[in-house]
């Protein structure tokens, strides 16, 4: 009975994929939802490849999933991921329906790299059982959704599988404990000279010994709770690395060292978080079984996605977007951080209102004082303009950050916000947007561009 | 004077930070005592002139209340001397009779409020509230895994859009003398600039200033039209 059950939702879930794509619509999260309305156990029943991968973690997994699928095809497989697609019960459903032959009822591939929502995790990992999870880090995210790490932490923790390796973040103490009779591997990036270290944050998720409450001591902090740290009174530290970035330089080389061997490859990307996602790939692809030499061949070659930084210049002011992901303060504080960093002095354009939100109600802004406005309250900020519908909150935390009142700019509609830079003596303006607010983002880097265009 | 920000590295989620960074601000001259978890608390050797206390985990929560134990009866002789005291978010739950968990167990408070916390394990409940109390408008967010049933003598606000302590309530939080404990997230001091003038004012300041005061009157006002606007879901 559970098997035509199965099968009927399968072939429900086609049919979807099917219909979608006559109405030209991506087939993300829909088919595997209307198979596990047929079908509950749908993910318990379907065939499974040879090999699962699940990544999950509250940021890179996106960028880890892609560079892992990525290289796993430049290395001859044919991974299946949902990495276009959703993350949670759905999406990963969907990614069954479209890797489960309809009349072999066989899996098509041998390979399958699953993104993981965190929360959904507990319905998902059970089912699928992988055979390694890689989780990035736990950072506070969306309180209406993930509420706090420890609730977080905690589905993952009753959710792994008992024989699942697990490839964790070992300066992350939350994310490093999960699952602790687990098998595993730990991936760390040593401190860098070219870095600043010990940033003191607003949110710092872990900020007592997890064993007894007492205080903790870091050898190193890079941000918030990120870096190798220590009970004073001895009832809890930080793993050892077994993967360990030894020094990597923004687009150039990164050498990590694991055991006896050292891996000198491409370094993809820029910053520590990109340090940190491909540390995670390469002890995840080790583990898989890929040997050193074609992996680092393999990163050579590897593409990443541009969605988080596009900038053009324009009259000799850099115009950048950069996506800051909202309701997640982490998120946002390193975007802070990042451009508080770059050279010359700037304007920035917060555009971080939830549009989904936006339309249906008024948002929750808790989040607003985790993120760290402190770090733009910076000589080389010389403007921040807030915009959207909780501009004036924005402008509450500016205040309250410390930074001054005639330097912010405020105005409810986003389609104003270029107006109201002042371009006398700037080098850039960042223009920050949401995951749902890229096209207003696009807009506003427009406006900006005629402005410049026609002033000068 | 000196404030109380107890168990401040571990009371502080969902934007409750902010609160302590307003008081701070709105009192400059005044010391901030920010006790940790393994310390002993300055209440129970001085009277602050507010205690506050922000919202926490769940399991900190358990881990709180062990602590504060010992203490309970000079929480107890502070409250009916009438120390200003504000508990938001879940803080308050600590105070309360017991916490009653989804699988039956339930988690023995400091009985120092006539109210029982009832929990899920995975529902969390997401809202925003606007209340009225005397001629204050109150606003705030909910966010919370709990609802609170009891014997509210004095609420912290009537509901006027929104959910209340539980489903069915029309009031949300209490007052009992000076204590102010109110499930609100927001920071709840910054949302609402007239409420925090008047807890100032408890705590002994005769004309109190807020930092930005504009600004946050006009982020108040916004919001109070927001909430009122029947366009606005209330569930989030």
């Amino acid at each position: 009975m559970k098997k035509l059950r199965f099968f009927l939702a399968l072939i429900a879930g086609k049919l979807v994929i099917l219909a979608l794509k006559i109405c030209r619509r991506n087939a993300s999260h829909y088919p595997g939802v209307f198979a596990t309305k047929i079908c509950p156990d749908f993910l318990k029943l379907a065939p499974k490849p040879k090999r699962i991968i699940g990544i999950s973690g509250s940021n890179g997994k996106t960028t880890t999933v892609n560079m892992t699928v990525d290289l796993l095809r430049a290395l001859g497989y044919r991974p299946f991921s949902n990495n276009t697609g959703s993350n949670i019960l759905g999406g990963v459903a969907t990614t069954f329906v479209y890797s489960t032959g309809l009349f072999s009822m066989k899996p098509k591939t041998d390979v399958m790299v699953l993104e993981l929502d965190e929360r959904s995790s507990r319905f998902i990992l059970p089912q699928i059982n992988p055979e390694f999870l890689l989780v990035t880090n736990l950072y506070q995210d969306s309180i209406l959704r993930n509420a706090h790490t420890e609730f977080i932490y905690s589905i993952l923790d009753n959710a792994v599988p008992a024989g699942t390796k697990l490839i964790l973040n070992g300066e992350d103490p939350i994310s490093s404990r999960i699952a602790q009779q687990n098998p595993r591997v730990y991936f760390g990036v040593e401190p860098q000279s070219h870095e600043t270290l010990g940033q003191e944050n607003i949110v710092r998720d872990l900020r007592v010994c997890p064993q007894c409450g007492g205080p903790l001591e870091y050898a190193f902090k890079r941000y918030h709770h990120i870096g190798r740290a220590h009970c004073v009174n001895g009832d809890y530290q930080t793993p050892d690395i077994d993967y360990d970035v030894t020094s990597f330089a923004p687009n150039g080389r990164l050498v990590l060292r694991h055991g006896e061997e050292t891996f000198d490859c491409r370094m993809v990307g820029e910053s520590v978080h990109a340090a940190y996602n491909l540390a995670g790939v390469i002890a995840l692809l080790t583990e898989f079984g890929i040997p050193k030499e074609p992996l680092c061949g393999a990163i050579e070659r590897l593409q990443i996605s541009k969605l988080r930084l596009d900038s053009k210049r324009v009259k000799n002011v850099d115009l950048t977007m950069i996506s800051a992901k909202g309701l997640c303060p982490v998120a946002v504080s390193r975007v802070f951080d990042t451009l508080r960093q770059r050279p010359g002095s700037k304007a920035c354009i917060l555009l971080l209102d939830d549009q989904r939100e936006v339309k249906a109600t008024s948002e929750n802004m808790c989040w607003y004082y985790d993120v760290d406005f402190e770090l733009l309250n910076h000589d080389s900020v010389r403007q921040v303009v807030c915009t959207g519908p909780r501009c004036l909150d924005e402008r509450v935390r500016l205040l309250l950050a410390g930074y001054p009142a005639d330097r912010i700019g405020c105005t409810p509609k986003e389609s104003d916000s270029a107006a109201l830079v002042d371009f006398t003596d700037l080098d850039a303006v960042f223009v920050l947007f949401d995951v749902y607010s890229k096209s207003i983002a696009e807009k506003v880097i427009a406006d900006l561009e005629r402005r410049l265009n026609h002033e000068n | 004077m000196k404030i109380e920000l107890l168990y401040h590295e571990v009371c502080h989620y969902f934007g409750d930070y902010g609160n302590a960074l307003l008081l701070k601000q709105a009192l400059p001259e005044a010391e901030f005592a920010e006790t940790k978890l393994l310390e002993e608390p300055l209440f129970v050797s001085e009277v602050p002139s507010l205690l506050y206390m922000g919202a926490t985990t769940e399991s900190k929560q358990a881990l709180i209340i062990e602590k504060l134990y010992p203490y309970k009866a000079r929480l107890r002789q502070l409250m009916e001397m009438g120390v200003p005291m504000l508990f938001t978010g879940n803080a308050g739950e600590i105070l309360f009779e017991k916490i009653k968990l989804w699988d039956g167990r339930e988690t023995e408070g400091l009985g120092l409020l006539p109210m029982t916390a009832e929990r899920k394990q995975y529902t969390r409940f997401n809202a925003l509230f606007l209340g009225k109390k005397d001629a204050l408008e109150i606003v705030g967010f909910q966010s919370t895994f709990d609802t609170w049933r009891g014997d509210v003598a004095c609420p912290m606000a009537e509901v006027v859009r929104g959910y209340g302590d539980h489903p069915q309530s029309k009031t949300e939080g209490l007052r009992q003398n000076n204590v102010f404990v109110t499930q609100l997230l927001g920071p709840m001091l910054v949302l609402n600039p007239l409420f925090t003038e008047n807890l100032l004012r408890l705590m002994g300041v005769p004309k109190p200033t807020l930092p930005h005061r504009d600004a946050l009157m006009a982020a108040y006002t916004q919001r109070c039209a927001d909430f009122k606007d029947p366009s606005n879901a209330i569930l989030q």
